[in-house]
C-alpha cells in the first residue's frame, strides 16, 4: 500500500484509532496485523521472507546472547548474515551478476547456460534487511541487550510506517519506543499530521510534476540538447529529494501520531556546502548505517591514509550497490566516492584560493559557491543514478559538456518535446524555488515552531492551501515512490 | 481527543465546501468538455477510433480526414468523431454506456476493430488502459466529478495491469507461447531490423482470439447495449498492412489474421450483427507509415489518401445497406 492512496487513507486513521483505542497490552498485536496487511497488500507471498529474516534475527539475537565464546557468537552473526544476504542477492542481485557473467562467457566465447531468474523485487527489502541486520549487528556488539519477546521484534521490523522505505531504525530506539505506552497527545498528533501532510505536498504536487520531465528526457536522451538535459537533471535532483524525503516525512509523522519517534532522515542536503555534508544530510539513516556496520568495521581512518582512502571509496560502492543492481548505481556510489576524496584532497588549494580571492570577507558568497558546487557535483552523479543504461549516461554527460544545444520545445507534436506545456514547467520552476525558500527560512531556525505559534487565522489557511492543493494539483498518473524499488 | 476530533470534523468540512467551488482542473476539463460536446451536439454518427481518424500522410495533395470524408458523403447527418489515443474497445463501451444513460441515442455508432488492438500492447499498456476516463465516466453519470481529482490523485483509478505486470503478459503466436512482453516492447526495438519487423508483426497480430478476450466481451456489450437502446453498432475491420505482416512473418501471418477476422465476424453474426472486414483489402502503398515523420519504425494502420477514400467508400456502402443514418 503506498502513502498517496485511497487504500492508506482509510488504513491510517483505523490503525490510529483502533491503536489508542485498544487496551496497552494488546497494541502491539495490533500494530503488527497492521503493518503485515500494509505489506501484503502489494504482494501476499513476499511476506514469507519478512517472517524469515524476523525468525532468523531473531534467533540469532538470542543465539549471539546465549554463546559465552567468540567463535559460537560470530557463528550466529555470520548465519543472518549469510540468510539475510542470499535472500537480497537472490531477489535483488542475482540477475545483475549472472548478466555481468554472461557478458564475461561471451567475450570468451565459450557457453554459459545459467538462465535469469524471474522474480518480482520485493518492495523494501534492502531497508527490512538494513534494519533487522542492524539488531543482530548490536547485539553482537553487545551495544543492545537481546529482545526476548518476539511479538515486538517482529513489530520492530516490520512497523509500517518505515517498513518499505526507512527510515532505517535502530533497535535502542525503536524496539524501545514500541514497548512504551503511549496515551492520545493532542500537540504530537497535529504536529505528526503536520508533517503528513507537507510530506504529501513534495511527493504528489513537486515529486510527481517533475517527474514527467524527467521520464520525458530521460527516456531518449539522445533526443535531446543540452539545456533540455540539464533541466532534466536538477529537475530529477529535487524529485528524488521530494519523493524521498516526502516519503520519510510521511513515515515520521505517521509514527509521531502514534506516540513513536523515527529518525531525521534528510536536513535540507542540497545546502550542503560539501559532499561530506551532503552525506550527513542525505538519507542519514543509510548512511550512518554504512559508517557504523561498513565503514568503521573496515578500519575507518585509524589505519593510515591509503586505507582510509580505500575503505571510503569501498563505502560509497556498497551504498551505491545497495541502491539497485546496475552499473549505473555502482558508478554512481563510486563517483559520490570519488568526490569525497576530492574534496578533502583539494582542502589546502581550495582554502588558499579562498584566501587569495579574499573570500573569507564575504562569508555569504563563499558558503554560496561551495553550495553551488556540491550541488552541480551532486546532479552530474544523479545523471548516473537516473538513466536508463551508463550508455545514456555518457551520451547526457556529452551533451551537457557541448553546450546548451536546441531551447526547450513545448510542443507536443515537435520532436525534441519537453515532456510538458510551458505553464506548467514555469509552474514546475516555481515549486522549486519555494521549496528552496522554505528550505533556507528552515536553516534560518524555528520556521516550524515560529509557525506553530500563529493564530489559527493564519495557520489554518495554509493547511487548507496545502491540501487543497494537494488535491487539486496533485498528480493522477501512477508514479510510485522511487526508493520503493530499492 | 474530542477538542481534536472537533477540529477534524471542522477543518474536513470546509476542505468539503471548498472542493465543491473549486474550479475543475485544466486537463480535467478538457476532458469533461470532450464528452459533454458531444453530449450537446447530440450528431447523428458517433465515429470511434484514434490517431488514424486524424490522420493524414505528409504526401497526400488533400488532407481530409476519414471523419472528414465520410460527413462529405452524409451531407444531411452530423458526423462526430471520438478520438482516442489508441484504439481500445472497453473504453468505447464505456462512452457508449455514458451516452445512453445520459438519453442520448445517437442513430448509428461507428466502431473500428483494428486488429492490433487485441494484442497485449495494446490490450495492457499503461498508458492505454484508459481507467482514468473509466472513473471519469462513473463520476460524470453518479454526481461526484467534484471529487474526482482528489480521488485520482490518491490512485482511485488504479492499472488493471501495472507495467511490470504488463511486461511478463505472455506473448501467443496463434497457440503457441513465445516469449512475454518484454521480450518485444523494449528498447532492442529501436532499431528495426528484419527479424525485429518480424517480431513486432508477430507481438501485433499473431495472437489467437478467445471469447475471454475482454475486448470481445466489451463489444458483445455494445451490441448488446446498443440494440437495448435502439442504437445501430457499425463494426468494420480496419486495414492492416498484411503485406509486410506476410513479407516478414510469412504465411503463418495471413492465416492467423484471417482466423482473428473469421472469429470475429463469427461472435458478432452470433449477436446478429454483420462486420465488415477490410483487414486485407489494401496494399503497403496505402498505408502512410513509410514515409511519416517522425519516422515510423513498424507498420501502423494509418492510411494516405486513396487508403482513406477506400475505406470511408466501403463503410459507406455498408451503412447504406442497413438504411443508416
Amino acid at each position: 500500500m503506498s502513502f498517496n492512496s485511497i487504500h492508506f487513507l482509510i488504513f491510517f486513521p483505523v490503525v490510529v484509532t483502533l491503536y489508542f483505542a485498544l487496551p496497552f497490552r494488546y497494541r502491539w498485536i495490533w500494530l503488527l496485523g497492521a503493518s503485515y496487511y500494509f505489506y501484503m497488500s502489494w504482494r501476499p507471498e513476499y511476506a514469507v521472507l519478512l517472517i524469515i529474516s524476523t525468525l532468523i534475527d531473531y534467533y540469532a539475537g538470542l543465539g549471539i546472547a546465549a554463546s559465552r565464546g567468540h567463535a559460537r557468537r560470530r557463528m550466529f552473526l555470520l548465519m543472518s548474515l549469510v540468510t539475510n544476504f542470499s535472500l537480497l542477492f537472490v531477489f535483488k542481485y542475482f540477475n545483475f551478476f549472472n548478466s555481468a557473467l554472461r557478458g564475461f562467457f561471451s567475450w570468451l566465447h565459450l557457453p554459459y547456460a545459467v538462465p535469469d531468474v524471474d522474480v518480482l523485487l520485493p518492495v523494501g527489502i534492502s531497508f527490512y534487511t538494513f534494519q533487522t541486520l542492524s539488531y543482530t549487528f548490536e547485539v553482537y556488539l553487545g551495544r543492545k541487550d537481546v529482545e526476548r519477546h518476539l511479538g515486538y521484534f517482529a513489530l520492530y521490523v516490520v512497523y509500517f510506517p518505515q517498513l518499505v522505505a526507512g527510515p532505517i531504525e535502530r533497535p535502542q530506539r525503536l524496539l524501545s519506543q514500541l514497548k512504551q505506552k503511549h496515551v492520545f497527545d493532542y500537540d504530537r498528533v497535529t504536529r505528526g499530521l503536520r508533517l503528513m501532510l507537507w510530506g504529501m505536498f513534495k511527493k504528489v504536487v513537486i515529486a510527481d510534476r517533475l517527474a514527467i520531465v524527467v521520464n520525458q528526457v530521460y527516456a531518449q536522451p539522445a533526443d535531446y540538447g543540452g539545456l533540455a538535459l540539464w533541466i532534466g537533471t536538477v529537475f530529477f535532483a529535487f524529485q528524488i529529494y521530494c519523493d524521498f524525503s516526502g516519503y520519510s516525512d510521511i513515515a515520521i509523522g505517521a509514527a509521531r501520531v502514534m506516540g513513536i519517534d523515527l529518525m531525521k532522515n534528510f536536513d535540507r542536503p542540497y545546502l550542503a556546502g560539501s559532499i561530506r555534508e551532503f552525506w550527513g544530510r542525505w538519507h542519514i539513516s543509510l548512511s550512518t548505517w554504512f559508517r557504523d556496520y561498513v565503514y568503521i568495521p573496515l578500519g575507518g581512518n585509524r589505519r593510515g591514509l591509503g586505507r582510509w582512502q580505500w575503505n571510503i571509496l569501498l563505502t560509497f560502492i556498497l551504498s551505491g550497490l545497495w541502491h539497485g543492481a546496475n552499473w549505473t548505481f555502482l558508478v554512481w556510489g563510486a563517483l559520490h566516492g570519488f568526490y569525497y576524496l576530492l574534496f578533502k584532497w583539494t582542502a589546502g588549494a581550495r582554502s588558499r584560493v579562498s584566501r587569495a580571492w579574499r573570500l573569507e570577507r564575504f562569508p555569504g558568497l563563499r558558503n554560496g559557491l561551495a553550495v553551488a558546487v556540491t550541488f552541480t557535483l551532486v546532479c552530474l552523479a544523479w545523471i548516473f543514478f537516473r538513466a536508463n543504461t551508463l550508455g545514456d549516461a555518457f551520451v547526457i554527460i556529452s551533451r551537457i559538456s557541448g553546450g546548451l544545444g536546441q531551447p526547450l520545445i513545448f510542443d507536443l507534436k515537435s520532436p525534441g518535446y519537453i515532456g510538458v506545456p510551458w505553464p506548467e514547467f514555469v509552474f514546475s520552476l516555481g515549486l522549486i524555488l519555494f521549496l528552496m525558500a522554505v528550505q533556507v527560512f528552515q536553516g534560518r531556525g524555528g520556521l516550524q515552531a515560529r509557525f506553530i505559534r500563529q493564530p489559527v487565522w493564519i495557520r489554518w489557511p495554509v493547511y487548507i492551501i496545502l491540501t487543497l492543493t494537494i488535491m487539486n494539483l496533485g498528480i493522477s498518473e501512477e508514479i510510485p515512490f522511487i526508493y520503493f524499488q530499492f | 481527543m474530542k477538542r481534536f476530533i472537533l477540529k477534524l470534523f471542522l477543518f474536513s468540512a470546509v476542505i468539503v465546501a471548498l472542493q465543491y467551488v473549486m474550479p475543475l482542473p485544466r486537463d480535467l476539463r478538457f476532458k469533461v468538455t470532450k464528452i459533454e460536446t458531444i453530449l450537446r451536439w447530440k450528431p447523428d454518427v458517433i465515429y470511434f477510433g484514434d490517431s488514424t481518424l486524424n490522420w493524414a500522410a505528409p504526401s497526400d495533395p488533400v488532407k481530409l480526414t476519414m471523419p472528414e470524408l465520410l460527413k462529405s458523403l452524409l451531407p444531411g447527418s452530423v458526423v462526430v468523431k471520438l478520438v482516442h489515443s489508441s484504439y481500445q474497445m472497453a473504453i468505447y463501451k464505456e462512452n457508449l454506456r455514458f451516452f445512453l444513460l445520459k438519453k442520448y441515442y445517437p442513430q448509428c455508432v461507428i466502431f473500428p476493430i483494428n486488429l492490433r488492438s487485441f494484442s497485449p500492447l495494446w490490450e495492457w499498456q499503461p498508458l492505454w488502459q484508459f481507467e482514468e476516463e473509466v472513473t471519469l465516466i462513473n463520476s460524470m453519470l453518479e454526481g461526484w466529478i467534484w471529487f474526482y481529482k482528489p480521488l485520482t490523485v490518491f490512485k482511485l483509478n488504479h492499472l488493471r495491469l501495472t507495467g511490470y505486470e504488463y511486461m511478463r503478459k505472455k506473448v501467443y503466436m496463434g497457440d503457441k507461447e513465445v516469449g512475454r512482453v518484454r521480450d518485444f516492447d523494449n528498447p532492442d526495438y529501436f532499431t528495426a531490423t528484419d527479424e525485429n519487423i518480424r517480431r513486432q508483426m508477430l507481438f501485433r497480430y499473431m495472437y489467437p482470439l478467445s471469447e475471454d478476450h475482454r475486448f470481445i466481451r466489451a463489444m458483445l456489450d455494445i451490441v448488446r447495449m446498443s440494440k437495448a437502446a435502439g442504437v445501430e453498432p457499425v463494426f468494420y475491420v480496419t486495414p492492416i498492412d498484411y503485406q509486410t505482416g506476410a513479407r516478414y512473418a510469412g504465411p503463418a501471418f495471413t492465416d492467423q489474421v484471417e482466423k482473428n477476422v473469421a472469429f470475429i465476424q463469427r461472435v458478432l453474426l452470433a449477436e446478429g450483427v454483420e462486420v465488415l472486414d477490410l483487414s486485407r483489402s489494401l496494399g503497403t502503398q496505402d498505408f502512410s507509415w513509410p514515409e511519416d515523420v517522425p519516422k515510423v519504425l513498424y507498420p501502423n494502420e494509418h492510411l494516405k489518401l486513396r487508403g482513406r477514400l477506400f475505406v470511408v467508400k466501403k463503410l459507406y456502402e455498408f451503412m447504406r445497406l442497413k438504411n443508416l443514418p
